[in-house]
């Protein structure tokens, strides 16, 4: 578990339009529980992801754009291991 | 400039790999009906004055026959999604089929295999054109 538990965040493309924007600034809380529903960052191939909890698995997480015509998601790399999760989002700044 | 903005953030990636979202058979069958007209010129000019033409015919027609692949390629791994699939179960078949008949026309010249290769490409075109009332 990270030492601290907040961090920013800052959003690049558009799958997660239109509840977030590129370059919208967001609080993410990083001691959580993933549950479905949540907008989380997750570390997939080295790069951080902003994508939204649509299912939870045993240990993994199946992640969803928003916008899903323009999003590169579970739908295509499949599920995510749940310890690869770093930060669920609580606000917009 | 917002506050917001001068705070020191970790970028998150929101990207689609392919994010011009504009996918359309019509490229690969362009590149197909290429195939099949150059076959016809190359069944058509048999005279030996024209070797250097028709040479031309078999580069280029490889050329192209390798564009329908990698168009078809796209429109398979980047635009269906498993959803997709489950409404078309024959797809994944289909577009092996199409990808392999690609192959063969640049294996071969004439023009029965080019026009398969249309035909292939009319069914996928079918399936597409569904998604999208969808």
């Amino acid at each position: 578990m990270p030492i601290w538990p907040l961090g920013f965040y800052r959003v690049a493309g558009e799958s997660m339009l239109p509840s977030y924007r590129p370059g919208d600034t967001l609080l993410g809380l990083r001691w959580f529980t993933p549950r479905p529903g949540q907008v989380v960052v997750a570390i997939h191939t080295g790069r951080p992801l902003i994508k939204r909890i649509a299912a939870i698995e045993a240990s993994a997480v199946i992640l969803h754009g928003d916008n899903l015509a323009a999003s590169t998601d579970s739908r295509h790399f499949g599920p995510v291991h749940k310890n690869q999760l770093e930060a669920k989002i609580i606000a917009k700044i | 400039m917002k506050f917001a903005h001068l705070l020191p953030a970790t970028t998150v990636y929101a990207h689609c790999d392919l994010p011009c979202g504009v996918y359309d058979p019509a490229q690969a069958r362009i590149e197909a009906e290429s195939v099949l007209a150059i076959c016809k010129k190359y069944q058509q000019y048999t005279d030996k004055a024209d070797e250097v033409f028709r040479t031309r015919c078999i580069i280029i027609k490889d050329e192209r026959a390798e564009l329908v692949k990698r168009h078809l390629w796209v429109l398979w791994t980047d635009y269906f999604k498993p959803e997709h699939l489950e409404a078309h179960p024959g797809l994944h078949d289909l577009f092996w089929r199409a990808t392999k008949q690609a192959g063969q026309a640049k294996h071969h010249t004439d023009t029965a295999t080019a026009q398969k290769l249309l035909d292939l490409i009319a069914e996928i075109t079918e399936i597409f054109n569904a998604t999208k009332k969808a």
